[in-house]
């Protein structure tokens, strides 16, 4: 729950973010956000855009399924950091 | 015409139920779109708190004394569910620091009860406020292991066992009186 608000929460505040970026910033091991990354875009909360640069390079970024979900989330912040699930 | 205390509990009952369902209803919006199992146990644990209000109003509205006596129970039982589905809920860490206070506190809840069932059972005056004043002593110690985490929680838990020492020392001063003493 506390990474999934996490990741959710930078690619708000940064639009959109390459993998190894995001995983710096939510201090995730490239491995483990790939996971989390791949249940986020089966639920429709993010999307993935392989950019036409020379490196062929990743882009994720929110879904305004993702956006309202986060919305959401946000409401439900302090009680969820009460029960130490956020 | 209810009276003033079944139209207070009544509307508190009402009320409850109606703020629990609503934050079970958010926390299954959010589960239903993340999967995480922990959001479910948390949003059925307010539901069963809902429940629990129903039932208390229930059990003030119907008329049968056996439909109010199971509502009554039902009350605590959906209370208590609701409780331990919030312990299951909350992350690991936090889990393991709630069960042992539980475990310490269970026995001094029976005998909290059991106390105080004695009391009521025993003939006596003199003894039944022994039992009461065990049984509160009992219910004392089992607050205080549920504190334990907390700031006053060392304080009450030495209160609680001084509480304990003396009225166990009543206790068998009492009973060797009743048996080596004058009529």
């Amino acid at each position: 729950m506390q990474i999934i608000t996490e990741v959710l929460e930078a690619l708000d505040h940064h639009g959109e973010l390459h993998a190894t970026e995001l995983s710096l910033i939510v201090k995730l091991s490239y491995d483990r956000l790939k996971g989390v990354l791949e249940d986020l875009n089966e639920k429709g909360l993010t999307e993935v855009e392989r950019l036409e640069n020379e490196r062929r390079s990743l882009v994720i970024r929110l879904t305004s399924e993702g956006r309202r979900l986060l919305e959401e989330l946000r409401r439900l912040k302090r009680i969820l950091e009460d029960y130490g699930l956020a | 015409m209810p009276s003033f205390y079944e139209v207070v509990v009544l509307l508190s009952c009402s009320t409850c139920l109606i703020l629990f369902s609503y934050i079970a209803y958010k926390l299954l919006n959010v589960y239903r779109k993340l999967g995480a199992k922990s959001l479910l146990y948390l949003s059925i644990s307010f539901l069963l708190l809902a429940l629990s209000q129903t039932s208390s109003v229930l059990s003030i509205v119907v008329e049968s004394a056996r439909l109010s006596l199971t509502f009554y129970t039902l009350t605590s039982s959906l209370a208590a569910a609701s409780f331990f589905l919030i312990v299951v809920s909350v992350s690991e860490e936090e889990r393991a620091a709630a069960i042992a206070p539980i475990v310490i506190s269970t026995p001094d809840l029976l005998a909290c009860a059991l106390a105080a069932t004695a009391s009521v059972i025993c003939e006596g005056r003199q003894l039944r406020a022994y039992l009461v004043a065990l049984s509160m002593v009992h219910l004392l110690r089992c607050f205080s292991a549920l504190q334990l985490h907390s700031d006053v929680g060392a304080l009450l838990l030495t209160s609680a066992e001084v509480a304990r020492v003396l009225a166990t020392l009543l206790f068998a001063l009492f009973h060797v009186n009743r048996v080596v003493g004058r009529e």
